[in-house]
């Protein structure tokens, strides 16, 4: 059974058509990338499912139960992870800081313990500092845990964003446009990340990218949007030949030249 | 009185106040839409204009139009030195240090006033109106008091006048001058005006300087309606004013000019159908329901964030 | 050894609040008056701290707030306590216990907990009724709705005659101590600080940075603003109910949103992001006042303010001038609070610490601002020296030149509308020197401690190695 399941799902802006009639099956253990032009609508997939925008039209079914509707914090809790294309870092957290807040909603300790400062208090926060520092680790963090998280340089705010998403404990994860801006360097390195994550915590992902060699590199299905239209799917190769996605991204082929 | 007399009674000294808090509100609001500071001193220098223009006509014996003109100028002037002494310095600041600022600066302004004017209250001379300059307004208003229904003062006259010229020659000013086009400018993205060769400083400046100006020009139309004047008379009305400009949608002029103009006149309509001690209770209590129900006020443009 | 401190530190709580009431006994009425508002303040910039500061919602209107906590308590006491003089006398929880069993002596303070926590309970009931439909308001608008509801409190509570209407509620018994508000100073901090350090203060501090991020990692936006105002507002609906049985007297005007703003002066200036901050800014902003009071007061101040931006903005070379500027100021400090617990009447001895005091801060300041090479030093230490007489002959009796003395006479004589307008221009000052509270922004924990103190040795030691005028 598909993990993820996008079917025919429409969103408009007063007017303006965002994403048109998109489906898309994400089985577990994949890694998937969504392409396609500025403006084409891959954000906005994003936001649909993380439960930012409801779609007017359509169903998004996670794990067999329906999420649309569904507030950005339940989605959250259920499993789906996300990064953003601006980085949204909290900035006046440290950098274990803002690992540890993602795995708030796991805290078994409600108020009264927090008041009281009980046994389940210190054991719970412990567990949460345990694996925020393993996940630093993992990322190659643990040098700058206790900087504040804006104070980072580019490539490790990237980093943290996806560190922070694991912390959520999510089955899914959507990473958006997670190399940008990077050194061809950095992106290699961040690519070998992502496909070891996929492979070492189970994860499924699903991957904005511009980059075609990270395309071409980790994404074993790729879908291809255009002007909110989905206009092609399947391996990296045959995306690659596709005239309707060369179209799209050069324009026609047959143009004369000026 | 019939009911529908006091209604159209209670409405024109409504409008009347109304305007005077939207003279107040667009200081603000322009102050607002290229600093993003609510300026708490706004309401004081709406004071001094009432003051200076006081001391025009008592000491200088000056008429009404010049006395309006240099309490005017006066507060315009004011109004730039606070920006470029308490504000330029913290542009690059939390928001919410500049606005303990504007608190302090409006602050100084009350006790230095009180101490400078005593606590006291002065009397305005409103005889002023009966002056060469108003004869025709006062011919106006004499003509209108035969008829109970809409009875207007002189004074209410000269308000709602005063205030719909100054508030089209602002409108004018602002959409058909290079000047007031570089102001929205600097409104919209200050850095990128900046980058586009505006003054941004100087727009900042006279943002200031008409604000002010135009507190003033409300201090002295409220003086002649109610001619107590002290210094701390312009805590309320600066509230109030604040509250129509976002109520109105802040940053944004004709939401601070209706703002105003809804905020008189739910004034008087409560004070003549309920009471007037829940006169300011009722009044905010209209405001937040409009809040709520569109959260970035009235005309403001509901802030699409980007994901 | 680590399980045991909080224990000791409560252990410690309790000990300052038992002493602090038995020195109390005795003390000067005023004295009392300025501890129990000291502490009345710090329990509401703290809670106004955990709304505006932590959770980032933009509060105007903390004031309505303290002031439904205070009237339910009043009401409370006065209607069901069954103190003497109030209405509820004869038929009062007092006479209820007395009934049972119970003492007066143990019944008094179990009553005016409830009472406490009525009025506790009450404003935060209010806090939930504030922070729902608010929810979508952002920045200046949930500042002017929260404004607006301050407001329409305070106009609604004047309409109401049970509780004295537009006179004011007078006969409430007079059951604030400072031993209560010891323990409800500590109370506050305490679990402020156990909610701040924990999870649920990183999720506050997350939807204060960035609301969408905090939803995206699972943290129930809605929830934690609700949540922030509940128990900000519990915690000034206290510091009201202390306030009304203390001054024994409540009247509407006392809650007017200018109230709510001085609660966020104190909040900004002393860090948003920082309780000890709050706490240490509303001490010192209900001393500025009264310090202001008297000449010698208002002089004290403004040295410590002079100081204090020299120390906040270093000009020239740190080290040496700047310890000693921070000396000063202490000694200034304590010389005006002396002054001002012996009253008006000053002594001799009193004056001649001021002045010591005073002219040691003029001293830190000039040579601050003029030590910036070492050719300077023989003119500083000219000016130092001319500070020196000049602020001992400031506080001396009658050695002032005339046009002098009589500006002095004139001060002396405006001195309650000057504190104002000192107050004020300090606040202006305080923001352009300090723009991020006293504290920048951060927490006060040993960490911070420890880095300023590095950085100010680093500095200090800098100062033999370098000619350069160093930061």
């Amino acid at each position: 059974m598909a993990l993820l399941q996008l079917s025919n799902c429409t969103l408009r802006f007063e007017g303006l058509t965002a994403v048109s009639d998109f489906s898309l099956a994400m089985q577990p253990g994949e890694l998937v990338g969504l392409i396609g032009p500025n403006g084409a609508g891959k954000t906005t997939v994003f936001n649909m499912v993380t439960g930012a925008y409801r779609p007017q039209a359509g169903r998004i079914v996670f794990d067999g139960r329906s999420i649309v509707g569904l507030k950005p914090h339940q989605i959250a809790a259920l499993g789906i992870a996300r990064t953003f294309q601006n980085v949204r870092l909290f900035g006046a957290l440290s950098v274990l800081d803002n690992v540890r807040i993602a795995a708030h909603h796991t805290a078994a300790h409600g108020l009264a313990h927090t008041l009281l400062r009980t046994a389940r208090f210190r054991s719970e926060e412990a567990r949460i500092t345990r694996e925020a520092l393993r996940l630093l680790r993992l990322l190659g963090l643990s040098g700058v845990k206790a900087d504040p998280a804006s104070a980072l340089p580019y490539g490790l705010q990237r980093r943290l964003e996806i560190a922070r998403g694991l912390a959520t404990r999510p089955r899914l994860l959507l990473l958006d446009e997670p190399t940008a801006g990077m050194t061809p360097v950095e992106t290699e390195s961040l690519m070998h990340l992502i496909k070891g994550l996929r492979d070492d915590l189970n994860l499924t992902i699903l991957l904005i990218e511009h980059d075609m060699r990270v395309v071409m590199g980790i994404c074993e299905r790729v879908v291809v949007l255009d002007h909110a239209v989905q206009i092609a799917e399947g391996t990296p190769e045959a995306i690659r030949s596709d005239p309707a996605v060369i179209e799209a991204y050069l324009g026609e082929v047959n143009e004369q030249p000026l | 009185m019939t009911g529908l007399q006091k209604f159209a009674q209670l409405l024109v000294q409504g409008i009347a106040r109304g305007s005077v808090y939207s003279l107040i509100a667009l200081g603000y609001t322009m102050v607002y839409g290229v600093l993003r500071l609510i300026n708490f001193a706004h309401g004081d220098v709406y004071m001094v204009g009432a003051f200076i223009a006081y001391f025009a006509i008592t000491a200088w014996h000056l008429p009404f139009l010049p006395a309006l003109l240099v309490s005017m100028a006066g507060c315009g002037l004011l109004g730039v030195v606070i920006e470029r002494c308490a504000y330029r310095p913290l542009r690059n600041q939390p928001r919410l240090t500049a606005l303990i600022t504007a608190i302090g600066v409006s602050l100084l302004l009350e006790y230095g006033g009180q101490l400078v004017f005593g606590a006291s209250p002065r009397k305005f001379p409103t005889d002023v109106l009966t002056g060469p300059s108003l004869r025709a307004l006062n011919a106006v208003s004499d003509a209108l008091k035969a008829h109970p229904g809409i009875s207007v003062s002189t004074a209410q006259l000269v308000i709602v006048i005063s205030s719909v010229l100054l508030m089209v020659a602002l409108r004018l000013f602002i959409s058909r001058t290079k000047v007031g086009k570089a102001t929205q400018a600097v409104a919209q993205d200050r850095e990128t005006a900046s980058l586009m060769g505006i003054g941004v400083d100087n727009i900042i400046m006279l943002t200031f300087f008409i604000g002010s100006a135009l507190a003033a020009a409300a201090g002295v139309l409220v003086a002649l309606e109610e001619p107590q004047i002290d210094p701390i008379m312009g805590l309320m009305p600066g509230v109030r004013a604040f509250v129509a400009a976002v109520v109105g949608g802040i940053g944004n002029i004709p939401g601070a000019m209706m703002g105003g103009l809804i905020m008189g006149v739910a004034e008087y309509l409560v004070v003549g159908y309920i009471s007037s001690a829940y006169r300011d209770a009722i009044a905010f209590g209209l405001l937040i329901v409009v809040l709520l129900v569109r959260p970035t006020g009235l005309t403001g443009k509901g802030m699409v964030e980007k994901v | 050894m680590r399980k045991a401190v909080p224990y000791l530190m409560a252990a410690a709580a309790a000990a300052a609040v038992l002493a602090l009431s038995h020195f109390s006994e005795g003390m000067n009425p005023y004295l009392l008056q300025i501890l129990v508002y000291m502490g009345v303040n710090v329990i509401l910039a703290a809670s106004l701290n955990l709304i505006n500061g932590f959770a980032g919602q933009f509060s105007l209107g903390h004031a309505g707030f303290m002031a439904i906590g205070a009237y339910t308590a009043a009401a409370f006491t006065y209607y069901l306590g069954g103190y003497e003089g109030t209405a509820g006398q004869a038929s009062g929880l007092i006479n209820a216990f007395g009934h049972a069993g119970v003492p007066s002596s143990v019944a008094s303070p179990l009553v005016f907990l409830a009472a406490l926590l009525a009025g506790g309970i009450a404003a935060a009931a209010a806090g939930l009724l504030v922070g729902l439909p608010t929810l979508r308001l952002r920045g200046d608008y949930l500042a002017i709705a929260t404004l607006g509801f301050g407001e329409i409190v305070r106009i609604v509570i004047s309409q109401i005659e049970a509780v004295g209407g537009p006179r004011g509620f007078s006969g409430i018994p007079k059951l604030t101590s400072v031993a209560w508000v010891a323990a409800w100073v500590a109370l506050t901090l305490i679990c402020l600080r156990n909610l701040l350090a924990s999870s649920h203060g990183r999720a506050f501090v997350s939807v204060r940075e960035d609301e969408v991020a905090a939803a995206a990692v699972g943290v129930d936006t809605t929830r934690y603003k609700v949540l922030a105002f509940s128990i900000g507002a519990f915690f000034a609906g206290i510091a009201g109910g202390l306030f009304g049985h203390y001054l024994m007297y409540l009247h509407p005007n006392s809650f007017t949103f200018i109230k709510s703003i001085e609660i966020v002066v104190m909040v900004v200036l002393g860090g948003m992001g920082s309780l000890i901050g709050s706490a240490a800014a509303a001490i010192v902003l209900t001393l500025l006042p009264e310090v202001l009071r008297t000449f010698n007061g208002a002089l004290a101040v403004g040295y410590c303010f002079a100081i204090s931006i020299t120390v906040a903005r270093p000009l020239g070379r740190p080290g040496a001038a700047r310890a000693l500027g921070l000396l000063a100021m202490s000694t200034a400090g304590l010389a005006a609070l002396l002054t001002l617990g012996a009253g008006t009447g000053s002594t001799s001895e009193l004056d001649w610490m001021l002045g010591l005091g005073l002219a040691a801060a003029c001293a830190g300041l000039i040579s601050c601002w003029l030590a910036r090479g070492r050719a300077r030093t023989l003119g500083t230490v000219a000016v130092s020296v001319a500070a020196l007489g000049f602020g001992l002959l400031l506080v001396g009796p009658n050695m002032l030149p005339g046009p002098l003395l009589a500006a002095k006479g004139w001060v002396e004589a405006n001195v309650s509308q000057l504190r104002l307008v000192i107050y004020a221009g300090i606040l202006v000052g305080l923001m352009l020197a300090r723009p991020r509270g006293l504290l920048g922004g951060r927490e006060l924990t040993w960490r911070v401690l420890r880095s300023f103190v590095r950085s100010a040795t680093a500095r200090a030691s800098g100062k033999s190695h370098s000619g350069l005028a160093a930061t």
